[in-house]
């Protein structure tokens, strides 16, 4: 499960654009993660690697969501480290660390009547003082962030008025703004349409690409994480039950163990991905 | 059952309807809880009958109840004490019940006639009475029924757009609150000492002194609202849920929503106006029956037995046990009240309140 | 995306730029408003005096001038109690709107009023104190305790800190009534406290409490960029860098200190910490770095311009400010109320 492979049509990825990139490898070292004392992940050991688009998929409260966050430090480790090419990430600022890891948590608010560009322009809080003087920096990084998810025409438009699909987008805007090496995304795709989903992770996949952006989701959409991952981490009851590569990790036998769900899995005809197709108790399969 | 139950294997060790079973045990819940304070209340009262100037050991005060007894004992048991324990009984369970009804309807465990500016529109209609029209007795009731209807028609008036939204009575009601609760102390503030002391101590409620004819009336009109309130009852489990899920249950929201806060007024109305807005009994009483039952649902029995209970306590501790002196039902209602509620709180490690 | 970074307009600083030419205008605007409810505050009342005579009484004062006299021993003390407990009222309000992201909070409603209440009531009837700076000291560790108390049973959960504020108001609020039924000469003192004016405090207490209301002013602003984050959530805040509890415990410091003040000044005032960080927010929108600023110039514009407005509807006499205030208060918030949106609770 170690061996790590390159996405296989991962085009020229421009990394002399960034000279010298910094190490953004996550790891996870024996961590244990819970509420209220109540377990939910114990020892874990985890390696996300720098430069892909790893999605972090499993059935509804493995602890995939609190795994992000305990890894953003949104939530305190009960035992065990964090660390980021190599550095303990305990040991950084909260304000350090926000300068190099941007997170997307679930529940995310946004005050009433606030603009799309005033929004995006807070993810340049941790460059910022006390004061928050907004430097042409700021601007210049607000306006890529805007122009990358393509809600630039939106920037003067208040954030309520959006719709969801676009209101995501925003969101990521405001996260890319940060200018951090490597992106947490907690369900991005939550409540939109099959569509906006595509749409979404095709922008995530597209930042990866031309920017060297190192993107961690979560996922529910099993499908979709095939498709888009280059790194797959299925999750069950806080374990990691397989890793790697969507194409070797996602197969009968492992969706079986981590849902419960007999499935088959076949290749996806678009993109030679696996597809998970589900058997149920009205329809298993036996008569097609 | 259908057949996709059917064909589910029976789980090992469930008990073969889990429906069923938590239904009973919710009911048994249901049933301790009520007895245990039915048992409470009626020792609460026989203590109160017991306790006075004249202190009847409670086979005597018993005795004297049923007619038994000397002169002197029927006419201190069923003159001086028993008036006042139904008079508190009465007026707790009112507020109790106005209370859940509130906090339920409106989805927001702050609403209360005390948070909502319905008990500051109740005291500042009788001090208005007492201070600016020289008015006294029943005309003082009546002033403190109209101010509690005024600001509650007021509040609904202001917060009605498309339909009552909880939020926004609430944060209208908070509004009214407050400007009641500063005319009321620029009253106070501008009248003559003595005037503005007696005024204070309407503004305090007491239970001691309604009685007779008085007593008959606020029991009637108590129990007229409260079978109102169980008519409307059926529709307090659906709103719980919010107005999207309830309409698609078949309950009418606006109509339901407006019957239940009607009712919930009135029945702070009829109270307050007899007894003076006991504080916060409408706010604590019904927190503390939720979390007794604990079933997520309105708690509206228990709320009327948990109100009748803190009032009748807050009499007794009032009466003989606090500082030396009789202190005035409304103010021990807060101090017994508020510190268990607080406590309750303080101990809630759950997320979600409402 | 590298090409069009180089592209010479912005939008997105355009926009910002315009933004904050419309702000700028707004608070001086809010800034003129308050400039004309001053000189009002010295001019008008039971005896109008004209500003040139205003004017004089303040540069060239004439002993014996009656004039004079009142501009500067009854108006300028009334005046400068209004802009101090009003900024501070405004900012506190907004600050515990901002840290609760709960649209009815304010230090009323989390029961911080009747904590320096009662502290005052047992000052005056148990221990004897009668004068206005004495009442400050109490009115001070009032507030501070009952926000202590609040504050650690409900801290992080809005509704419940909401509900932990009423109960600690159904708790003292009887305390407060027990002392006064029991003590008429201390009632006598209470009630006329408890309406809220800005009256009766000399000179002398402004200059003991002014530094409150800077160091609290002055945390308020230090904390407003991080109060927006906050407006994203806990979690957004955290994980753009923020150290969210340090967040709320500065801005429960600066809360103390400025409800404290407030209150010591010129008595439990309700609806100013609630009115106008609403109104605030409608006039420059979501970000702290301007609500902050701008209500502590609202602030004072309608707690002294409540008290001008008191010297004027009656003939012969005043309404004090607390009740003023809350008769313009109260619509403010039925509007805030009856608004497309509201959030929270």
């Amino acid at each position: 499960m170690t061996d790590v492979h390159r996405p296989a049509p991962a085009p020229a990825r421009p990394a002399a654009t960034r000279e010298a990139a910094p190490d953004v490898t996550l790891r996870a070292h024996g961590v244990s993660l819970g509420y209220d004392g109540r377990r939910v992940i114990d020892g874990l050991d985890l390696e996300l690697p720098a430069g892909s688009v790893t999605a972090i998929v499993g059935p509804n409260a493995c602890g995939k969501s609190t795994l992000l966050r305990g890894l953003a430090r949104l939530h305190p480790l009960d035992g065990g480290s964090v660390t980021l090419g190599g550095e303990d990430v305990g040991a950084l600022s909260r304000k350090e660390l926000a300068k190099r890891v941007g997170v997307l948590p679930q529940s995310s608010i946004a005050p009433d009547g606030v603009r799309v560009a005033e929004l995006v322009a807070r993810g340049r809080y941790p460059h910022q003082g006390w004061f928050g003087r907004h430097s042409s920096t700021d601007d210049g990084a607000v306006l890529r962030a805007l122009e990358a998810t393509g809600v630039a025409d939106l920037a003067d438009r208040p954030v309520a008025e959006l719709s969801g699909g676009q209101r995501q987008r925003v969101w990521i805007a405001m996260v890319l703004a940060q200018e951090t090496d490597i992106v947490l995304l907690d369900e991005p795709t939550t409540y939109l349409d099959l569509a906006h989903q595509v749409d979404l992770l095709d922008l995530l996949t597209e930042l990866n690409r031309t920017h060297g952006t190192t993107v961690v989701m979560v996922l529910h959409e099993l499908n979709l994480a095939a498709r888009y991952a280059d790194h797959l981490v299925v999750m069950s009851a806080g374990q990691v039950v397989a890793e790697g590569r969507p194409g070797d990790v996602l197969t009968a036998a492992s969706v079986h163990a981590a849902f419960g769900l007999r499935a088959r899995v076949v290749p996806d005809p678009v993109s030679g991905t696996p597809l998970v197709v589900p058997l149920g108790r009205t329809h298993d399969g036996a008569t097609t | 059952m259908t057949a996709e139950l059917a064909a589910r294997p029976a789980a090992p060790g469930l008990p073969a309807d889990p429906v069923a079973t938590l239904r009973h045990r919710r009911r048994r819940r249901l049933a301790l809880v009520v007895a245990t304070l039915a048992v409470l209340l009626v020792a609460m009262a026989t203590l109160a009958l017991t306790l006075g100037e004249a202190s009847l050991a409670p086979g005597r005060a018993l005795a004297a109840l049923f007619g038994a007894g000397s002169d002197a004992d029927v006419f201190v048991v069923h003159r001086l004490r028993l008036p006042r324990i139904e008079t508190a009984v009465l007026a707790g369970a009112s507020f109790g019940l106005a209370g859940a009804l509130f906090q339920t309807t409106l989805r927001n465990p702050l609403a209360s006639p005390d948070i909502l500016g319905i008990a500051s529109g109740a005291s500042l209609g009788a001090v208005t009475a007492m201070l600016v029209l020289g008015l006294t007795g029943l005309a003082v009731s009546g002033a403190a029924f109209a101010g509690a209807l005024v600001v509650a028609l007021l509040i609904w008036l202001f917060a009605w757009r498309q339909g009552l939204h909880s939020i926004r009575f609430v944060l209208v009601g908070v509004g009214f609150a407050y400007l009641c609760s500063s005319l009321l102390a620029w009253l106070l503030a501008s009248v003559e000492i003595r005037a503005a002391q007696s005024a204070l101590v309407w503004t305090v409620g007491s239970v001691a002194d309604v009685r007779g004819a008085d007593l008959v009336t606020f029991a009637v009109a108590a129990l007229v609202l409260g079978a109102g309130v169980a008519l409307a009852s059926r529709w307090q489990g659906p709103l719980a849920l919010g107005d999207d899920n309830a309409r698609a249950l078949g309950v009418p929201v606006d109509a339901a929503r407006v019957t239940s806060l009607l009712l919930a007024v009135g029945l702070v109305g009829v109270a307050t106006s007899f007894v003076g807005p006991l504080a916060f009994v409408a706010l604590v009483a019904p927190a503390i029956a939720r979390r007794l039952l604990d079933d997520g649902g309105a708690a509206l029995v228990v709320s009327v037995l948990t109100g009748a209970l803190l009032v009748l306590a807050a009499d007794v501790v009032g009466q003989h046990l606090l500082f030396g002196v009789e202190a005035p039902t409304g103010i021990v209602t807060g101090l017994i009240g508020a510190p268990y509620l607080l406590w309750l709180l303080a101990t809630d490690r759950r997320k979600a309140l409402a | 995306m590298s090409a069009t970074t180089d592209v010479a307009p912005r939008p997105a600083a355009a926009l910002v730029a315009r933004r904050t030419r419309g702000r700028l205008l707004v608070v001086a605007a809010t800034v003129a408003v308050l400039a004309v409810v001053v000189v009002a505050s010295l001019a008008l009342g039971v005896r109008d005096i004209d500003v040139a005579t205003v004017w004089q009484a303040l540069t060239h004062p004439v002993a014996g001038n009656v004039d004079h006299d009142v501009v500067r021993d009854q108006r300028v003390p009334r005046t400068l109690v209004g802009l101090a407990a009003g900024t501070a009222l405004g900012i506190a309000g907004t600050l515990v709107q901002g840290v609760t992201r709960n649209p009815i909070a304010d230090p009323g409603l989390l029961g911080l009023n009747s904590g320096a209440s009662l502290a005052v009531v047992v000052a005056v009837s148990m221990l004897g104190v009668s004068s206005p700076l004495g009442f400050v000291w109490f009115a001070f560790a009032g507030t501070a305790a009952a926000a202590l108390l609040v504050f650690s049973i409900g801290s992080g959960q809005p509704v419940k800190l909401a509900l932990v504020g009423a109960t600690v108001t159904a708790l003292i609020t009887p305390l407060i009534t027990l002392v006064l039924l029991r003590d008429p000469e201390a009632f006598n003192m209470y009630r006329f406290w408890a309406v809220g004016s800005l009256t009766g405090r000399g000179m002398e207490t402004i200059t003991v409490l002014w530094p409150f209301v800077a160091v609290g002013v002055v945390l308020a602003g230090a904390l407003a960029h991080r109060l927006s984050m906050l407006a994203l959530g806990d979690d957004v805040a955290s994980a753009l860098g923020q150290r969210v509890g340090v967040t709320r415990g500065l801005a429960a410091v600066a809360v103390i200190l400025l409800a404290g003040t407030a209150t010591a000044l010129a008595g439990p005032i309700a609806l100013v910490g609630l009115a106008v960080p609403h109104a605030a927010r409608r006039l420059v929108g979501t970000d702290y770095r301007w609500i902050v600023p701008l209500t502590a110039v609202l602030g004072p514009v309608m707690l002294l311009g409540a008290d001008v407005i008191g010297r004027l509807v009656l003939p012969h006499s005043e309404l004090e400010a607390g009740v003023v205030a809350a008769a313009i208060g109260a619509p403010v918030l039925v509007a805030v109320a009856r608004g497309k949106t509201v959030a929270g609770v």
